[in-house]
């Protein structure tokens, strides 16, 4: 989810039923991004794509 | 005053109406301009016009799950300023938007801001005192303008669809306030939208689309058919090189200044389809010349259709009886969402 939409992912997780729904957060826009800079920030969010899958499901 | 049985709402009770006025706006149930109070009876009224009962289920949000009864459209209608008579149609564009192909999540949500444009058809349009003429695309009579009304009002208080919450609109457009239109079925020489679409010349109906704001243009210096569609297709294309080069539903309205030359000419809905669909293409390369280079990706000479087949194109007529103008109204995003059209009465899950 890029930093524009962070309301919109919250509040589309409490509707769906899935409040606190976590998700990795990078920089808005990525639509006029380079490849570099869309590399770098894959590279600075991609450690905590682990986290979020092995993160115990909250009941 | 008794609740009726059946209505399953929240009631609230208020000392005088600036109060009402004032609860719902600070309750974020409004667009900011005044509502009529949805008192027991008048809902009641709405549903019984319909002879629909208050738990009636008129769809079912795709992506959420989330069901929309009667009474709670209903609600929405009344605070709209609706009548009862009004109601019929409001069901019917709502259960239109519901359908799954017209992708209600989507195309309410995208930055895109498009708006639900709504076009009545059939006997119900004279009815309820729809006027598809002067101001056409304009608040043209009171039906109009609260039936669409309502259903901005549905999607925001039913759907969280409300500016930063569910819609994320960069910009969205005026239309996202009512957009409902009647077409012109007495003054014009071609099949309605719904005979087009549904197969029936009686069927009163609503087509539902995805639309963005219309796009004016103007030619009334000519009678050659193929010349004004010229100055429509040349605003589809304009469209494909500013906003989107993918392929859905436009709808083009023909005011009865033009109408009568394409009456003249013998030309059918189905010729200005076949035009358009032949006639509104362009090449990727055009948006080098606008500023989008950078998305060419050496494919400058594959060619984009605005349409997908020539039934995409949604032929209206209306407009008020002088000037040579015509409208293009784009669709939001290519065909992700495709026009709905549903015939008013019908019941969608008996």
């Amino acid at each position: 989810m890029t930093e524009k939409f962070v309301t919109a992912a919250q509040l589309m997780g409490q509707v769906l039923g899935a409040e606190g729904y976590p998700f990795i957060v990078t920089e808005h826009p990525f639509s006029s991004a380079t490849t570099d800079e869309l590399g770098a920030r894959a590279r600075r969010v991609a450690h905590t794509c682990g986290d979020h899958l092995l993160r115990p499901r909250s009941t | 005053m008794t609740l009726p049985a059946t209505l399953q709402s929240n009631r609230i009770t208020f000392d005088d109406p600036l109060s009402v006025q004032e609860h719902f706006h600070s309750r974020g149930w409004t667009d900011g301009l005044p509502i009529v109070p949805p008192t027991p009876d008048a809902v009641t009224a709405c549903l019984d016009w319909a002879g629909l009962p208050a738990e009636h289920l008129v769809g079912v949000e795709p992506v959420r799950g989330r069901g929309l009864t009667a009474e709670k459209i209903a609600v929405n209608a009344v605070m709209a300023g609706c009548l009862p008579m009004h109601f019929p149609v409001v069901v019917t564009a709502v259960a239109a938007m519901l359908a799954e192909p017209f992708l209600l999540h989507g195309s309410t949500a995208s930055t895109g801001g498009s708006a639900i444009l709504l076009i009545v058809n059939g006997p119900i349009r004279n009815e309820i005192g729809m006027d598809a003429t002067f101001n056409a695309l304009g608040p043209s009579d009171r039906a109009s303008t609260c039936i669409g009304r309502a259903v901005r009002l549905v999607l925001g208080n039913l759907l969280e669809v409300r500016p930063g919450e569910i819609d994320r609109s960069t910009f969205g457009h005026p239309g996202k306030i009512s957009w409902c239109m009647a077409e012109d079925e007495e003054h014009s020489p071609w099949i309605s939208l719904a005979e087009e679409r549904l197969g029936d010349p009686h069927v009163s109906a609503v087509t539902a689309m995805a639309a963005m704001a219309p796009r004016q243009l103007m030619n009334e210096w000519t009678t050659d058919p193929e010349e004004i569609l010229d100055t429509f297709v040349a605003e589809i294309k304009a469209n494909m090189r500013h906003y989107s080069i993918w392929a859905g539903n436009y709808a083009i309205v023909i005011p009865p200044q033009l109408r009568q030359h394409f009456a003249a000419a013998g030309w059918s809905k189905s010729d200005i389809q076949n035009y358009v669909f032949e006639q509104a293409r362009i090449r990727r390369g055009e948006w080098a010349d606008c500023g989008k280079g950078a998305i060419v990706h050496g494919k400058d000479d594959q060619e984009y259709a605005a349409l997908p087949d020539p039934s995409h194109l949604l032929v209206i007529a209306a407009g008020g009886p002088a000037g040579g103008f015509g409208a293009v109204i784009p669709p939001w995003l290519g065909h992700k969402s495709r026009a709905a059209t549903m015939a008013v009465g019908a019941c969608v899950d008996c």
